[in-house]
């Protein structure tokens, strides 16, 4: 239940080596092992690392890019065989997301992750999550991926300044907070 | 005044609704809200947000402006949170006359007004109707008695905390849906002793299903719940009753009609709601088990017989019964805070462009719970599914996530301490779950769950 964001901060944990270089590393992220992310149900797609997340428990996807179809769960960790039957483990291996091509890898670093462009150091900080209040419910994901993204590490990754076009869904996504978590500037009441 | 018994035809009513009173279509210059709930709420701040710039009035019958009911049953019950929590965010200058406190008495369709207390009546060119529910009541039940109390709005909220930080020690609630739950999980995490009434045999099995409800109903027992379940209140006694007084000592005991007796400090019933559409009898409106609505949120009226749409009036939020043509073309209320936001909000798009050019208001439907640190979360409609899977996860742990399915089309999905796993399945909801492409698991049965 961490939030990660400062006034410079990233949207999303960055990626290397395939796309172009986003955003920086979160500085309390401890750089780890890069996480290979295939599974035996699809063709290797090649080395594709996360860098400066901390490693996770399982091997299992990573849910990174919430702006492009959903990535699809490759393969679910395989939890302790079950000593009630088969039914505790019962995986719906290819569930999830309509319309993925097999081959295509599980997350792709994007341009268009940010559609308003890098953001710059200047802009100020419009929008900011109250870490003690979040429950991770991923509802702000839902109404705005391009600027909420609940990530594997179990941390929610914001855009503080998220760019003007973008602004009628993050006010949608503080509207339906659960935890009513997120706060606008400008925030009026009444 | 005839009204029409039969359930009116949805399709037929569409197909009448270009010739519904549709002549002559003004832009509405006025719009009132009856209710200031969150729906209400929503919609005016939608309606500015369109650029309506005519004049916008709250009929509410509470004397607050909208505030958030969900902390009631959690945070501010368990004593973690502020009265501050209840406040919603604006981010429109809505610019509207609040009439507070006051309860709308009835509705003249025809010519297009409202009607108030001493004969007052209030024009519209636009009507939201978006009263909401009311707390549901078993016959019998001392409402008047200060040891048992509903959980429906702040007054509620406000006397029932009162009353516990008078030294109640044991809480009966009476109902096993969600609020139910929450109540029970939010006093025992102060100390306090809960025992949980209900008629189901799992908690909250009407909107989870029987089996993540087991799962659930083993959590609270766990935690030291008192359980009588399968059981409904008969007959009850209050220590400040003149006729039906409990042993000394005893706050209010509760007769079940299973023999058993529960005795407690206080009560709190949370047996559902029911739609507030008292006022709108006479109207023409069909309000059984709520405003009836076509698939654009446009009420329907149905006296003189043949169910027509109503151009200036919507109804929104829990109060409104409508077709979700995602699922089916049932209409059905849903009672979710989040469904009830972005009701509100199609309500006025709808109102603003007329029944021709609405969009069918198809959200999927959206809940949360917290019960003792397990955070549950649900799409759709699970209480419609016949199947029951487990996708993902370990139900023992209590970190799954489970697929509802209908005659094989998935409609639902639950997840606990999962959050973010829930969404990859969100987008399944329409879709048949045993299509080639999935590899389908064997149902959840009832002996494979007591094994877990």
């Amino acid at each position: 239940m961490t939030v990660v964001t400062t006034g410079s901060m990233p949207v999303v944990p960055p990626f290397d080596q395939t796309g172009p270089r986003l955003a920086p590393v979160p500085r309390q992220a401890p750089p780890s092992d890069p996480v290979s992310v295939h599974g035996p149900g699809i063709p290797d797609p090649g080395p594709v690392t996360v860098h400066g997340l901390p490693a996770v428990p399982d091997t299992g996807p990573q849910i990174i890019e919430p702006g492009a179809r959903l990535p699809v769960p490759v393969t679910r960790p395989q939890l302790p065989a079950p000593e009630t039957g088969p039914l505790e483990v019962a995986p719906l291996t290819y569930l999830g997301g309509a319309g993925r091509r097999a081959d295509s890898p599980a997350f792709r670093p994007s341009n268009r992750r940010r559609s308003g462009g890098m953001r710059r150091r200047s802009d100020p900080a419009v929008v900011s999550v109250d870490n003690n209040r979040c429950h991770l419910y991923a509802i702000c994901q839902q109404e705005a991926p391009a600027s909420f993204l609940v990530a594997r590490d179990g941390r929610l990754y914001y855009d503080a300044a998220p760019p003007e076009h973008q602004m009628a869904s993050v006010r949608q996504a503080a509207r339906l907070c659960p935890m009513q978590a997120i706060k606008l500037g400008g925030d009026s009441t009444r | 005044m005839s009204r029409n018994r039969q359930s009116p035809d949805i399709a037929r009513a569409l197909a009448r609704a270009g010739r519904a009173r549709m002549e002559h279509r003004p832009r509405p210059r006025t719009v009132v809200i009856a209710g200031a709930g969150i729906a209400g709420l929503r919609a005016a701040e939608r309606l500015r947000e369109r650029g309506f710039d005519g004049a916008i009035t709250f009929i509410g019958e509470e004397p607050h402006k909208p505030y958030n009911r969900t902390p009631l049953s959690k945070q501010l019950l368990a004593r973690t949170g502020r009265l501050a929590d209840l406040k919603l965010p604006v981010y429109r200058d809505l610019d509207a006359t609040w009439r507070l406190g006051t309860r709308a008495l009835g509705l003249d369709v025809e010519r297009n007004r409202l009607l108030l207390a001493r004969g007052e009546e209030v024009e519209y060119d636009g009507l939201v109707i978006a009263t909401g529910v009311e707390a549901r009541h078993l016959p019998g039940t001392p409402l008047w008695s200060d040891h048992v109390w509903s959980l429906r709005d702040m007054a509620d909220g406000r006397g029932l905390g009162r009353r516990l930080a008078d030294g109640a020690r044991h809480i009966a609630v009476v109902g096993t849906g969600f609020i139910g739950c929450e109540i029970a999980s939010s006093l025992r995490g102060r100390g306090l002793d809960v025992t949980l009434i209900g008629r189901g045999n799992a908690l909250m099995s009407a909107a989870v299903g029987s089996q993540v409800g087991g799962l659930m109903t083993r959590l609270h027992r766990r935690n030291r719940v008192g359980m009588m379940l399968g059981a409904n209140p008969v007959r009850w006694a209050t220590a400040d009753s003149r006729t039906d007084r409990p042993k000394a000592g005893v706050g209010v005991s509760i007769w079940l009609d299973d023999g058993s007796r529960v005795d407690a400090d206080v009560a709190v019933v949370a047996i559902g709601a029911l739609p507030a559409v008292r006022w709108l009898q006479g109207s023409g409106l069909d309000i059984s088990d709520g405003v009836l609505t076509g698939p654009t949120t446009h009420a329907i009226h149905v006296d003189g017989g043949s169910p027509a749409l109503v151009p200036s009036v919507v109804a929104a939020g829990d109060v409104a019964r409508w077709p979700n043509l995602l699922f089916d073309r049932t209409p059905r209320r849903v009672e979710h805070w989040i469904t009830a936001s972005e009701h509100g909000q199609a309500a006025a798009d709808a109102l603003l462009v007329g029944p021709d050019a609405a969009l069918a208001f198809t959200p999927i439907p959206r809940f949360w719970s917290e019960q003792f640190g397990v955070r549950l979360q649900g799409v759709g409609r699970p209480g419609l599914a016949d199947t029951c899977r487990l996708a993902e996860g370990s139900p023992k742990e209590l970190e799954f996530v489970a697929v509802y399915t209908r005659q094989g089309v998935v409609v639902g999905a639950v997840s606990a301490n999962a959050g973010v796993r829930l969404l990859e399945y969100t987008d399944l909801i329409g879709w048949p779950l045993d299509s080639p492409r999935f590899a389908s698991p064997p149902a959840l049965g009832p002996a494979r769950l007591a094994a877990v």
